[in-house]
């Protein structure tokens, strides 16, 4: 029996240092196709002028769709911010997905809305729509406020989609701000190229700017340690994951907090899935999984530097709760869409995308957690070799400080959105701490998101939002 | 065994500890170097911009103003040899840096001069050696370096790029046609249209919309040349030209569109035709499009009725209402919406839909009426 588990340790530990690694090669592969790609977008935005999308008649007309539910605290001054978006013609319409809270009374009193008789044709099926409104204000005239019955944010979404007049929307949440000229940068790919489907802008942390009228004046750190080690992780995630997959067009993931869509390609599509708490991720493989077996040709791209500010979780509860989610929902995308995985038909989506998700994004929690479990069976047993261990140690840590040093320096070369020295500083510092402790609570909030897929868990969890002119802490 | 994996693990540590240092260090040598760069371009600006203000504002004597074009010349580059002679010394890096600020300036002033101060500024570029250094850079093997050449060619108003420039329409980049575009338009005007249109190749809808931009600004002079872009076999220019006529409102331009809206054409060109013959509101295309609301194509009919509802002919209701009865329902929608903007006559239609017998039709005639009236009533 000894001898055996000694054998299983073993095994195990040689697959641990494969497995490590392929996901560092992988990871930095990830990091210079980035680089490169950053690089050819910085030449083409300094010869970009959007002053003609703004003069132009042929520019495309966009919705902007923004599910909301029990957003009260925040919902009036994001929809101002929505008003004030510097784009030719747009409309912007708010779902409220039968919210328990006064949200749809405040929109109402604050927008002065009326009730009107909009024929509402089901396109994609949703939870039915219990009354449509537009403000009596000439001032609010673009807005329209969907009220519908509870299905959660993809359903939310799909009644949105029914009810968008026009050829693009873009898909938001009521809960963040997008910078003014957010809307122009993202339209662009589908201009420039008719093939694009689907456009993803980046995210980043609102915790600690500073925010008046609904728009970021300044940016900042907050005081707090969880918003500002999740900086660097969008860091990693946005400018070196997602730029990177995009040179290949195997983008998988755009982000529910804002992207832009076809609208024809996704109601050929069939919407989003109200099955998946992953709806994002789910339509991106979906509308990927689509095009390459009707071999149609298309492209899906992630533009970096249209902005979308978001508040981030700054309790562990909170923050335990949204990664378990995006972790049952990478379970239900390659659940869905397990057919993709490593085949070659569907190019490199097949080859590359889905396994990195598959092998790296979804099973690399588990590994690691079973990787902390061995060294401790491995001490409790006395046989643990506490040089090897120390030494695996160091190298991990520094690899997870390479890829953070390498997307704070990505970040610094192309948008610089953090002048002060200063925070580069701390953002290089939580590069470093954020492996003593945040990374392993990480690991084990993804570990037991399979225990709760397992049980069938399908809610989102609550995020406690505050209004953003209120959340002021920051590090000046 | 172990110390075999002892070593790889050694290895790999000494690998990336070398990497992170590396990425570290380069992160703060950037930050140093962005940072005295911005200080060295600040003081080369203000250097600049007073030897520029020199140059470009001074006085020039009556005499060499009204004299030979030389002497003018001449006495140009009077003006201009402090900057000559400066721009002379240093290192080769700190030249190029000098020579980056210089044009930064002068662009700047670009933005408001006029008149002789203009063309002196434009002499500038050519006796500093710039003109031709954009010229050379328009063959580099990079397309940013062409792409960013082209641009300041236009900015320049340098003419003896003009060559260099039409042949960059054809560039395989499209970051390099579309500057060049730009640029040829900032030098000879609506005239560039024909060269732009005749040799651009599947004009893209951002293309499009940059130089929707640019042709706006001449509006009746580039008429003609649209006109004559009509018969070109280019689709994308056809389009182009198209949306454009429909802009300016140029209501003779109803003749040739009303042949591409007939048909015979790619579908989404025939579309545009259909909907520039509303746009220009001309009665005109009445009839063809009286034709078109019975077309098989469901788009084309919709299309059709849009633009007569644009056009506001009364004599349209019968036909309009005939798809009301027979279309599906984003037909019925267009058709309803149609018939509430064709005069009294299509109102009454629409109210008697609202107090009909047939639910779907009573829905969407409320829904049209509560859309077509402005926010607010």
């Amino acid at each position: 029996m000894t001898g055996m588990l000694d054998f299983i340790l073993d095994v195990y530990f040689y697959w641990v240092i494969i497995y490590f690694i392929g996901v560092n090669i992988t990871y930095s592969i990830l990091l210079v196709f980035s680089y490169r790609e950053i690089a050819t977008y910085m030449r083409r935005q300094a010869l970009g002028d959007f002053r003609a999308l703004l003069q132009s008649e042929l520019t495309p007309s966009v919705s902007l769709l923004a599910p909301a539910f029990n957003e009260e605290a925040t919902i009036v001054e994001s929809i101002k911010s929505l008003l004030k978006l510097n784009y030719g013609k747009y409309e912007v319409v708010v779902i409220n997905d039968g919210s328990t809270d006064k949200t749809l009374e405040t929109m109402i009193g604050e927008f002065d809305l009326r009730e009107v008789r909009q024929l509402y044709i089901p396109t994609l099926s949703a939870r039915p729509v219990r009354c449509i409104y537009r403000s009596s204000s000439p001032e609010y005239g673009n807005l329209l406020i969907v009220d519908k019955e509870n299905g959660g944010k993809a359903d939310a979404l799909n009644v949105g989609i029914n009810v968008s007049s026009y050829e693009f929307f873009c898909a938001i949440d009521a809960d963040s701000l997008l910078e003014e000229d957010a809307l122009q940068r993202v339209v662009k790919p589908f201009l420039e190229d008719e093939r694009v489907i689907a456009t993803g802008g980046i995210v980043r942390i609102a915790n600690g700017c500073e925010i008046v009228n609904g728009r970021v004046v300044s940016v900042g750190l907050s005081r707090k340690l969880l918003p500002v080690f999740q900086v660097v992780e969008y860091f990693r995630a946005f400018l070196s994951g997602r730029m990177g997959w995009q040179s290949s067009n195997a983008l998988l993931i755009i982000s529910g907090a804002f992207g832009m869509f076809r609208r024809r390609a996704v109601v050929e599509a069939g919407g989003y899935n109200p099955a998946t708490v992953g709806e994002d991720m789910e339509l991106v493989a979906r509308l990927h999984r689509l095009h390459l077996e009707r071999k149609i040709p298309y492209r899906i791209v992630f533009v970096p530097d249209p902005v979308c500010w978001t508040q981030a979780p700054e309790t562990l509860n909170v923050l335990s709760a949204q990664r378990n989610r995006w972790h049952r929902g990478l379970m239900d995308v390659m659940k869905m869409h397990g057919v993709m995985l490593m085949n070659r038909r569907y190019g490199p989506v097949g080859r590359w995308a889905m396994p990195y998700f598959f092998f790296v994004e979804l099973l690399g929690p588990v590994f690691e957690f079973f990787g902390y479990a061995s060294i401790l069976v491995l001490a409790i047993r006395g046989s643990l070799d506490l040089q090897m261990v120390i030494l695996f140690f160091i190298v991990s840590l520094l690899y997870g400080v390479m890829f953070s040093v390498g997307a704070v320096l990505l970040e610094e070369l192309s948008f610089s959105r953090y002048p002060n020295p200063k925070h580069l500083a701390l953002l290089l510092a939580m590069g470093v701490l954020e492996n003593f402790g945040y990374r392993q609570m990480t690991v084990w909030w993804r570990v037991r998101s399979f225990y709760d897929y397992a049980r069938r868990k399908k809610d989102w969890g609550t995020m406690t939002r505050t209004e953003f002119a209120k959340a002021k802490s920051r590090i000046d | 065994m172990k110390s075999i994996e002892f070593l790889l693990l050694f290895a790999l540590t000494t690998a990336v500890t070398i990497v992170v240092v590396l990425l570290a260090v380069s992160l703060v040598i950037r930050k140093a170097v962005a940072v005295a760069r911005t200080l060295v371009r600040g003081k080369l600006y203000d250097i600049y911009t007073e030897a520029a203000a020199k140059v470009l504002l001074s006085e020039i004597p009556s005499e060499v103003l009204s004299g030979k074009p030389s002497e003018l010349f001449a006495y140009y580059d009077l003006l201009l040899q402090p900057i000559r002679s400066d721009l002379l010394e240093d290192s080769k890096a700190f030249l190029n840096q000098k020579r980056a600020t210089l044009k930064g300036v002068l662009l700047d002033f670009s933005q408001d001069l006029s008149g002789e101060a203009r063309e002196r500024l434009t002499y500038c570029y050519y006796a500093l050696g710039f003109v031709d250094e954009e010229i050379r850079r328009m063959r580099d093997r990079r397309w940013w370096v062409r792409a960013n050449a082209a641009r300041a060619l236009g900015r320049y108003r340098a003419r003896r790029g003009m060559f260099v420039l039409t042949d960059a329409l054809e560039d395989k980049r499209e970051e390099v046609r579309s500057q060049a575009m730009k640029s040829l338009i900032a030098l000879a005007g609506p005239e560039a249209l024909r060269d732009i249109l005749q040799r651009s190749k599947g004009i893209s809808r951002w293309h499009a919309i940059e130089l929707s931009a640019e042709v706006a600004k001449f509006k009746a002079e580039s008429v003609p040349l649209l006109l004559e872009a009509l018969s070109y076999s280019e689709p994308s220019a056809v389009e182009f030209a198209i949306e454009m006529l429909a802009e300016v409102g140029f209501v003779d331009a109803v003749e040739p569109i009303r042949k591409i809206a007939r048909g015979g054409v790619p579908a989404n060109l025939q579309l545009t035709a259909i909907e520039a013959l509303g746009r220009l509101g001309d009665t005109r295309g009445e009839l063809l499009l009286l034709q078109l609301t019975l077309d098989p194509n469901v788009h084309i009919r919709m299309k059709a009725m849009d633009a007569l509802a644009r056009i506001g002919t009364p004599g349209a209701a019968e036909f309009v209402l005939e798809r009301v009865a027979a279309g599906e329902l984003p037909e019925k929608i267009v058709a309803v919406r149609a018939l509430n903007r064709l005069g009294e006559r299509g109102r009454r239609i629409v109210r008697d839909l609202l107090n009909g017998s047939v639910p779907q039709l009573r829905s969407v005639a409320a829904h049209v009426i509560d859309f077509a009236a402005p926010v607010g009533t």
